[in-house]
Formats: structure tokens, sequence, C-alpha cells
């Protein structure tokens, strides 16, 4: 499967530019570029929980050594087994504080981040320009299907590619993502979202990109031998360039379509949630 | 009522030392082997940490002789099954039977006034079953294939014979079954001695906290290992006598099996598992903080508290460990705020920790400095897993090195220097002899240093987006920057291997040399303390009758009556021994927590 | 300052008692041994086990679309049916064992246990006959195979799993029963052969949990 899959790709003239496709490095010590409409919100939340959690940490440190230093030997120790009402209220309420502030932001943020964006899955479906992909992993590549201009999955028309995932800017990309073998995680550290690809399962993902260029798709699950470089490319084109190489992929497409191939038909309709 | 009779000590070496239904034997039994797989996991840690530094360079010196197929390369295949056996072995084999296979047998009985536990021979059944298991994960190294390579989750289809054909994952998840099944022999003991077997007077909240968080470890052990087994035991059928509980995809025949079935079993226990690790670590430092600031605990009952709470909840967050898998998002949303909520009683645990040693009288022996090391560490460890128990910050955050940074800062970090600072202070009691203390803060310095400087160069590489298991991280153009950091990481690494040593060395220059320590150095009043170190077999020759608490430092009465800051849980005061009955005695006895 | 509460026995850490006590009796365990509370976390600990494997089943045959596959026998509900009966009558006849030992008598013990033992390997015999057939044919030669199914796996895990706690309770009522023959539980020293009750009730429980899963739910639209 693998070796026709490879076939159909260079039959397409995509080839090239597996070859050409290289995401530029990062720098620095922080989070990857950001390139993604809602990437914004998680690397806002890490950096609330960094303040909280730097705070928290400090004033812990801070404490330590305050005690070990001045509370040492030559201090007396106080009789106080703090279990008198008003140490008790105290200890409550301080950690009960700690919790609401801490805990509360991280949980409304979240549940935000989730509703609004990362598992706001109708929403992107409802939008008019969603483009909608299937992907298949398996040991050790990404096998990845748009549905041609019938919008179809399974057809003569689709566009096949392989460890190379084309989309526009501007535009909700929907995955449906499943797996031939083990299970994968489909990784995007430049849009801060990933998604197991699981056996037997269809699981979903959505992200919209915000600026042209290659970022690299990773997998984060442990997968086998190769792990280490089941690695894909995701090429964001403005839509001019993206409707351009659809044009360009499509003619291509249905002149490689072997209706015979059973194994080159792994798709699936896009509204069958479980294989 | 029952008896608890004395038995003459058995006279034979292979009684006294090989089949022994002695709690401390058997403590040490377990200590050993603990350490033994504590160096077998902490070298393999060390070739992960040297692939990293110089990927698909030949191993030094150890390289012809492990990798001789590849000439001194880790091979990618070999790679796996190296961070596979390094997780496995420091949880089931290392941090394990130190934390609670030696400490739990050594403190319990001793700390509540027992002769031993309740079924001695179910003890001694416990550790030998654990051998067996031992032998299994040795002898995976040396069939055709190698060891386990699925990783510590063993998720499958990847450890069904889809991913890993060879016998060793079988033999490994055999001995996963059989460690099970002594982990359990072991915890219906405990919970059995600790519920049966407290001296007169000893009651819940009269005992050390060492002993509740043993006890809850046990019942949380008790209650999830069995899913655990029951996971093991379906993953077996499924790779010997091919079932398909879990396996799906190409392979499966008639729809095939769940493989999201099985993170649910292992997670049911796996999360439990986590807290089992750290709720013994947590015991020690809430009683050293106490003994080693000469103050009493602080709010003993909160801590009690807030252990139950965590163990409760800890049964039922296990999803944060699925948020990616596809999970139902209602479902996915009540992981998430039940795993923020633990937050709250371990925060109040911790500041009862911190208030213990304000205004005490810190006395930063190599103890004290372990427990204190163990508070930063934690303190670091805990506050990271709030990134990922919240679902948004997680999916970045999942399968990559901020994670693995999380749960060495939590378990690695945490729950090993929480087991240096138990074997420090029980050391005496156990093999009659102090360690050295020089070596002792040496070694907690070193360790200090390069296990923070370790764990925080993992979680700057997993901020950075770094996935985990990767054999050559740099394969990403996006983790390629990180090359440098990561090869300081693992500088920092071996210098934490290397500092080790000084462990080592102090250990073995004084378990053999003869006994010199008194009944109690540390002053301290728990009942451990008030018999001779180390222990006759059959540890009080009188049962003792407990009056007080573990923590009754600093009392200003006891002060001038005996002249020293501390009283031993069932010592009398010379005031009521005057008077006629004991119960009128403790009527006006000391405040007790 | 709050007073402790005086313990009754606090006299004995004083007297120079030799050895014997364990004080107090647990608040919430009233005053069972410790044999006996042992068997109770360790029941408990096997529940969980269980638990794991009928979770199992029920994930495994909620997302099935056909459980019963074609060509495979069904179960033979009567049969199991009189096998539930016998395991229940067995345990009556534990519950007379260990009245009988309470009461001291040896010879009634010996009985009540013997037929227990009785009860549990004909129990046996007929998951043997069940799995191989005994002069009939058996599941398996029907064509009910491990791996085969869903439905055929989680049967032969999960009723296998049961069995080896019948033959494990079987092995120790006969120890049982040899101590008893020795004299070990005169004098209503009941502690041993409760605890071993416990278990064998624990066990007929459990069978009842699996005998509606595995064999009475009925898959709508198929014939069970
Ligand atoms: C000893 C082990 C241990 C402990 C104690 C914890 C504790 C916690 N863990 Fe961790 N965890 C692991 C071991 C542990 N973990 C392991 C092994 C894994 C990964 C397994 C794998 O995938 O291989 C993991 C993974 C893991 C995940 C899954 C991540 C992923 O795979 O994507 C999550 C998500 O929620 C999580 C959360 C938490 C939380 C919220 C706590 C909380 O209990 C923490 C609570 C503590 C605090 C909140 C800090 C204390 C409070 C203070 C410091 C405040 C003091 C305040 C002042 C002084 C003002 N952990
Ligand atoms: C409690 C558990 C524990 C402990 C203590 C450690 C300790 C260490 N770990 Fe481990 N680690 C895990 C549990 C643990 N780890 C788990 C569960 C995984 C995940 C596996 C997976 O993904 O499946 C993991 C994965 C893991 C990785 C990631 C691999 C990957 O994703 O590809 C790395 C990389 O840096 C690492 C490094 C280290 C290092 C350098 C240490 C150092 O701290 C080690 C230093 C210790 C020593 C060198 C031993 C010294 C010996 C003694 C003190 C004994 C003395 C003996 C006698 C007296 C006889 N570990
Ligand atoms: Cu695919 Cu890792
Ligand atoms: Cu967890």
């Amino acid at each position: 499967m693998k070796r026709l899959e490879l076939t159909l790709a260079l039959g397409l003239g995509l080839c090239p530019s597996v070859a050409l496709a290289a995401p530029a490095p990062e720098h620095g010590w922080g989070l990857p570029r950001n390139v993604s409409l809602h990437g914004g919100r998680i690397d806002w939340l890490i950096n609330v929980t960094t303040v909280f959690v730097v705070a928290m940490f400090a004033a812990t440190v801070i404490w330590l050594l305050w005690s070990s230093v001045f509370h040492g030997r030559k201090h007396k120790a106080e009789y106080d087994h703090g279990s008198a009402k008003k140490q008790i209220i105290k200890a409550v309420l301080l950690s009960l504080l700690i919790f609401g502030v801490v805990d509360g932001n991280l949980f409304f943020s979240g549940m935000a981040d989730l509703n609004d964006a990362f598992w706001a899955f109708d929403k992107a479906e409802a939008a008019p320009n969603a483009v909608r992909v299937q992907v298949n992993a398996h040991q050790w590549a990404w096998d990845i299907r748009h549905p041609g201009a019938d919008g179809k999955f399974n057809t003569a028309d689709d566009i096949v590619t392989f460890n190379e995932l084309h989309v526009p800017t501007g535009a909700p990309v929907i995955l449906q993502l499943a797996s031939t073998d083990v299970i994968h995680s489909f990784s995007l550290p430049n849009f801060r979202t990933k998604q197991d690809a699981i056996p037997g399962n269809v699981t979903r993902l959505w992200f919209q990109g915000t600026e042209a260029g290659e970022f690299e798709i990773a997998c984060a699950q442990h997968c086998g031998v190769n792990h280490y470089k089941m690695r894909g490319v995701l090429v964001v084109q403005t839509p001019q360039d993206y409707q351009a190489w659809m044009e360009e992929a499509s003619k291509l497409a249905s002149r490689a379509y072997d209706p015979e191939d059973k194994s080159a038909h792994w798709g699936w309709d896009w509204d069958r949630k479980n294989k | 009522m029952e008896l608890q009779p004395i038995h003459p000590a058995p006279k034979s070496f292979l009684g006294r030392y090989v089949f022994s239904t002695d709690h401390k034997v058997i403590a040490k039994q377990f200590l050993w082997s603990g350490l033994l797989f504590l160096l077998f996991g902490g070298l393999l840690a060390m070739l992960i940490r040297w692939q990293w530094a110089y990927p698909g360079r030949s191993v030094p010196v150890v390289g012809q002789a492990l990798f001789a197929k590849s000439n001194g390369i880790i091979t990618p295949a070999s790679y796996n099954a190296v961070f596979t056996m390094h997780g496995l072995i420091m949880i089931f084999f290392a941090i394990t039977p130190i934390l609670i296979g030696c400490l739990g047998n050594f403190t319990i009985p001793l700390m509540i006034g027992a002769r031993d536990m309740a079924f001695p021979r179910l003890n001694m059944a416990s550790f030998w079953t654990f051998v067996a298991s031992m032998c299994f994960i040795v002898l995976s190294f040396f069939v055709q294939l190698g060891s386990a390579a699925a990783g510590w989750t063993t998720y499958p289809p990847l450890s069904t014979k889809i991913g890993t054909p060879g016998l060793g994952q079988t033999f490994v998840v055999v001995a996963i079954f059989l460690t099970g099944a002594a982990t359990i022999m072991g915890a219906v003991n405990y919970v059995t001695t600790v519920i049966r077997f407290r001296a007169p007077g000893m009651g819940y909240m009269r005992m050390p906290l060492t002993v509740w968080g043993l006890w809850l470890t046990s019942i949380l052990n008790v209650l999830f290992v069995p899913v655990l087994g029951a996971a093991a035991l379906l993953l077996f059928l499924d790779r010997v006598f091919g079932t398909q509980f879990f396996i799906s995809g190409a392979a499966a025949v008639r729809g095939g099996g769940d493989p999201i079935l099985f993170q649910h079993l292992f997670w049911i226990f796996g999360h439990p598992e986590v807290y089992i690790l750290i709720l013994p670590a947590w015991g020690v430092v809430a009683d050293f903080v106490s003994f080693f600031s000469r103050k009493p605990a602080y709010w003993y009952k909160g801590s009690v508290i807030a252990m139950i709470a965590i163990t409760v909840l800890s049964a039922i967050v296990y999803g944060h460990h699925m948020f990616t898998t596809g999970m139902n998002p209602m479902l996915g949303k009540a992981f998430m705020i039940l795993t923020l909520i633990i937050s709250a009683p371990a925060e109040l645990l911790f500041l009862n920790w911190l208030h213990t040693i304000w205004k005490g009288s810190v006395r930063l022996t190599a103890t004290m400095l372990f427990t204190l090391g163990v508070i930063f560490v934690f303190a670091l460890g805990g506050l990271t897993g709030i990134y990922l128990a919240t679902i948004s910050t997680d999916l970045y955050l999942h399968d990559t090195m901020f994670v693995v940074g999380h749960f060495h800062l939590t378990m690695a970090a945490a729950s090993f220097l929480a087991s240096f600072a138990a074997i420090h202070f029980w050391f005496p009691k156990m093999f009659g002899r102090k360690l050295n203390e020089t070596l002792g803060k040496a070694h907690f310095w070193t360790s200090l240093v390069f296990i923070t400087l370790l764990f925080v160069g993992q979680l700057a590489v997993g901020y950075a987006g770094q996935p985990r298991r990767l054999w050559d991280p740099h394969q990403y153009t996006f983790v390629q920057h990180l090359a440098p950091l990561n090869r300081w990481t693992s500088y920092f690494g071996f210098a934490l291997g290397l500092s080790q040593l000084l462990f080592i060395f102090n250990f073995f220059r004084n378990v053999f040399a003869p006994a010199n320590a008194e009944a109690n150095p540390w002053g301290v009043g728990t009942l451990e303390w008030t018999i001779p170190s180390p222990p006759p077999p059959h540890n009080f020759d009188v049962i003792p009758t407990v009056l007080r608490g573990p923590h009754e430092f600093a009392n200003p009465e006891v002060q001038t009556m005996l002249g020293r800051d501390w009283v031993a849980q069932n010592e009398v005061l010379p005031r009521d021994a005057e008077t006629p009955g004991p119960s009128v005695a403790l009527a006006r006895g000391v405040k007790s927590t | 300052m709050s007073a402790a509460p005086a313990p009754p026995h606090a006299a004995l850490g004083h007297g120079h008692h030799e050895g014997p006590v364990s004080w107090p009796t647990d608040a919430f365990m009233g005053k069972a041994s410790a044999l006996k509370l042992g068997m109770w976390i360790f029941l408990l600990s096997d529940a969980f086990s269980f638990a794991g494997l009928l979770l199992t089943y029920g994930i495994l045959r909620a997302a099935s679309s056909v459980w019963h596959q074609p060509g495979e026998p069904a179960f033979g509900i009567n049969f199991t049916a009189g096998l539930t009966f016998l395991l229940i009558c067995s345990s009556l006849t534990m519950v007379m064992a260990v009245a009988a030992c309470r009461a001291g008598k040896r010879g009634k013990t010996m009985a009540f246990l013997a037929l227990t033992i009785l009860g549990g390997a004909l129990f046996l015999c007929g998951q043997f006959h069940e799995y191989f057939g005994i002069g009939t044919h058996g599941l398996i030669a029907e064509g009910l195979h491990l791996g085969g199914s869903h439905r055929a796996t989680t049967f032969f895990v999960i009723t296998s799993f049961h069995g080896f706690h019948v033959f494990s309770g079987v092995v120790i009522m006969s120890v049982m029963f040899v101590k008893t023959a020795r004299g070990r539980y005169d004098h209503g020293n009941v502690d041993a052969i409760e605890a071993t009750g416990l278990f064998w009730h624990f066990v007929d429980l459990v069978w009842i949990l699996v005998f509606t899963f595995v064999y009475l739910i009925p898959e709508p639209g198929v014939l069970p």
C-alpha cells in the first residue's frame, strides 16, 4: 500500500514538492511560532499559568529559605499544633483562595478555548469555505485525501497525497483521522493542537491557518521503530495558490485513478463517524 | 482479641535471611532489589541521555558490549526498548519496592507498635512473587528482538504482535501481572495490619503520617492493581492466543476489538498508581518536617483529610491522560474539573508542611535536606501538572517532553528524593548504624542541583514542542535548535548519575559495618525509636500503650519535666507516674493531636 | 488542652504482661479477626479484577453490531441454571459448616464441608462438560473458539477465570477439611472456616453476575 501511494504521489507530480518542503527552523527558547487563528489562545493561557506557577513557586522557595535560615537551630520552636479554629480557617481559606483564583482561571479559559475554538466542530463544519480532508495514518506515514471537485470522498476525483497536506489560509480545515495499524497522533506544533489517529475509529481535528508557509506535522504517539521520523509537511497556501494547486492536482488525480485497486480506496463517507 | 505471640527467632541461614517472615528482613530484601533495579533503570536513563546528546553516536565504554550488532550505536529499535524498560523498571521495580515494599514493611509494624505484619507468610510470598517477576524482566532482555518496546503505557495495538512481535514484550506483560499479584498480597497485608494491629491507644489520629501515607497507598493498590491485572491478562491473551480484545484496523477480524478500552483499563489503574508512588513520600515528608523542625506537625488532621481527599479523587480523574483520544467532550470536561480539584487538597497539604517548618527550630540534617528538597521539586512538579489538567493547553503539551518533565519532577525527583530521606532516617534502625552525614549532604546538594537542571531541561524542550519517545528528536526541523539544550540536559543527567556514587559509597561503607547506633539518634518520639537499633525479631518485648500523637515537640511542660523537647508516644511523664491510675495520667496528659 | 480519651486497657502497657495484646478493636470494623478482615479486603480487590473483565465485556458487547456470530452455538442456559443452583446450594452448606464449627461439632462440620466441596467439584465437572462435552459435544466442538469472536472469547475468559476461583475454593476447603479432621478447629475456633466461607460466598455471588451478563442478557432480535 505504501508503495502504491508513493507511485500515486509521483504520478501526481507532487514528489518534487516533498523534497522541497522545508519548514523553517525555530529560534530561541519559547513556543514555536504560532501561525493559526486560535493558537494565540493557548499561548495566552500557558503564559497566564506560568505567571501563577512562578508566583506560587517563588512563594514556596522564599518560605523554605526563610524558615531554614531564620528559624534554624538557634530559633526556639513554637509549640503550635496549628489546630486552633482560627488557624484552620486561615489554612482552608488560603488554599481555597489559591485554588479559586488559579484553577478557576484555568477552568474558565480552558472551557472557552474548547467551546469557542478547538472543539467547536459545528462552527467549523458550518463555515461555507470549510476544507475537509481525510487522513489515514500507518507505520510510518500519513496518507491524505482531499475529496476533489465533487466534495465526496472515495470517488475518482479524490486527490491523494503522501505526507504532505495542502490547506488554504483563512478557511477552517477539518480533518478526519483513522489508522491502519497502531495508534498515531497527528500533531501540529505551530497550530498548538493534536489528535490521536486510532485504528477502527474516526477522530476529528480542526484548525485554521493565518499565514502561508510550510510547517511540520509530527507523530506524537509512540508507534514503533520509526516513530521518530513519521514526519509530514503542512503546506499552507494563499487561497489563490491553493486553488491553483487543487486544479492541477485534480487533473492528475483522475488520470491516476484505478477502480480495480481496492487498497487505494481507503477513504470513508464524511458523515459516517465510524468506519 | 488477637494474639501476637513472640515466636522464637529462626536459627538457620535460610530461615533468617532468605525465606524469612520477619517484616524487617523482608523490608531489607525489598530495599536491595529496589536499589539494584534503581541502578539498572538509572543506567538505562543514561543511555537515553547519551542518545539525545549525541544521536547515533556509539555509546562509550559499554556500547560494544550492549549493542554489538550495531557497533555500539543505540538503534531506533533498541532505543524503544531502553525508554520502555527505563520507565517500567523505575516505576514497578525501583520506586515501588523501595517506598512501599521496604518502607511499608519496615515502618508500619514498628510505628504502630506491632510485632509483625498481620500475615507474615503472605508477606514472604509477596516478596518471592516479586522475585519471579524480576526474573521475567531480566530474561526479557536476552530473548530475540529484545525486551518490551511499546512504552511503559503498553498501548495496543503497538503492544500486540502487530507492533512488537518479540517474546520480550510477552515476558514483560507476564512480569507486570506477577508484580501486580505481589503488590496486592502486600497491600492486603498492610491494610489489615493497620486496621487490626495498632497498639493500645494508637488511634487513627495518633498514627504517624508516614503510616497514613502508606496505608492510603495500600488501599489504592488493593483497589486498582487488579484492574491492571485484568488489562495485562487480556493483553497476554491477545499476544499469545490470538484473541482480539484490543486489536483493530487492518489486522482485525469481524470488526476487531477496541484499543481505547485498554487505555481506560490502564489509566483506571495508572492514575491512582502515580499517587501510590507519591503518598508514601508525602507521608514521610509530613513527619520529617515536624521531626526536624522540632515542632508539632501543623494541623495534623488537615493533612490526613487532604491525603484522604486526594486518595478518593485519584480514582476519578484518570481521563486526563486521554484528552486527545477523541473522548466525549462532556466527559473530557468533567475529567478536567476533577483533575483541577485535586490541586485544592494538594495545596492544603503543602501549606501544612510549610507552616510546620515556620517558626520551628530547623535542623538541616541529611534527612531534613532531602525532605526540603522534596518540597522544592514537588512544588515544581505538581504545579506543572495544572498546565496538563487544562484540556486546551494539554492539546499542545500532550505527549511532549513537558509531560515527561512533569512526571519526573513528581516521581523521579519527589519520590526519588523522599526515598533517600527515608533511607537516611531509618538506616540506623534498620542496620544499627547512621549513614555518614557529610556524604549524605554532599549527595543531597549534587542531586538536588542536577535533578532540577535535568528535569527543568526536559520541561523547557517540551515547552518548545519536542515530542517524547523520539530516537532522534532533531529529525524535526522545529526541534533542531534545541539540540544544544538537549545536550546540556544530558550533561546534567550524567552529573546526576555520577553524584549517586556518593550514595552508593556511603551505603556500602555502612551497611555491613558493625552496629553502633543509639536507640534514638534523632530524638524522635514515634514507637520504633523506643526499642533498640536494630530491633529484636519480635520488635516489642511489651506491646506499648500509646498516650499521645507522634509529633509532640517543643511542649513547654515536657521541657520542664524531662529537660528535652520531645517525648515518646508511649512515655509516661514523671508527674503522671506518681498518680495512681494511668487513666488519670491520660486525662491530665499532654495535648494529643 | 483537649484531654485524650482514656483507653480501657491502658494498664496493659505498664504491667509486665507477656505479649499478647491487640487493641483497640476497631470502631468501624467491629471485632472481626485479622484473617476475616484480610479476606474482606482481598475480596474487595478481587471484585475489581472481575469488574475489569466485566467492564471489558460490557464495552465490547455494547459496541458490537452482531454479538452472536452465525455458526456459533447457543449457551445451554438450562444446564447452567442447574449449575447456578448447585453453587447456591453449596453456599448454603458452607453456612451450615460454619455454624457447626462454631457450635464445636467436628463431625457435622466435616460433613457440611464435604458437601460444599462436592458442590464445587460438581460445578467444575459441569463446566468441563460445557466446554468439552462428556459423552456429547461440548461448546468447543460445536464451534465456539477462544479468539473466534468477542462473544466466544469473553465467554471463555470470564467463565474460566471464575472456574479458577471455584477450583481454588475447592482446594482451600479440602485443606480445611483435613485440618478439621485433625481437630484444629474444635472448640468453636471458627475463624479460618469463616474466612473460607466468605471466599466461597463471594465466588457464588460473582457467578450470579457472570451468569446474568454472559448467559442471560438476550441480544435484541437474535435468539439467545
Ligand atoms: C508521583 C507522580 C505524580 C503526581 C503526584 C502527579 C500529580 C499531578 N498530575 Fe501528573 N503525571 C504523572 C505522575 C504524577 N502526577 C505521570 C507518570 C504522568 C504521565 C504518564 C505518561 O504519559 O507516561 C502524568 C501525567 C499527567 C497528565 C496527563 C498529561 C498528558 O499526557 O498530556 C496530567 C493532566 O492532567 C497530570 C496532572 C497532574 C495533576 C493536576 C497533579 C496534581 O496532583 C498536582 C497537585 C499539586 C500541586 C497543585 C502543587 C502543590 C501546591 C503548591 C505548590 C501551592 C503552594 C502555594 C503557595 C506556597 C502559595 N499528570
Ligand atoms: C520513578 C520513576 C523514574 C525515575 C527515578 C527516572 C529517572 C530518570 N529518568 Fe526517566 N522515565 C520514567 C520514570 C523515571 N525516570 C518514565 C515512566 C518514563 C516514560 C517511559 C515511556 O515513555 O514509556 C521515563 C522517560 C524518560 C525520558 C524520556 C524518554 C523518551 O521520551 O524518549 C528521559 C529522557 O531524558 C528520562 C531520563 C531520566 C533520567 C536522566 C533519570 C535520572 O534521574 C536517573 C538517575 C538515577 C541513577 C543514575 C540511579 C542511581 C542509582 C542508585 C542511587 C542506586 C544505588 C544502588 C545501590 C546502593 C546498590 N526518563
Ligand atoms: Cu506514528 Cu508515532
Ligand atoms: Cu494522572
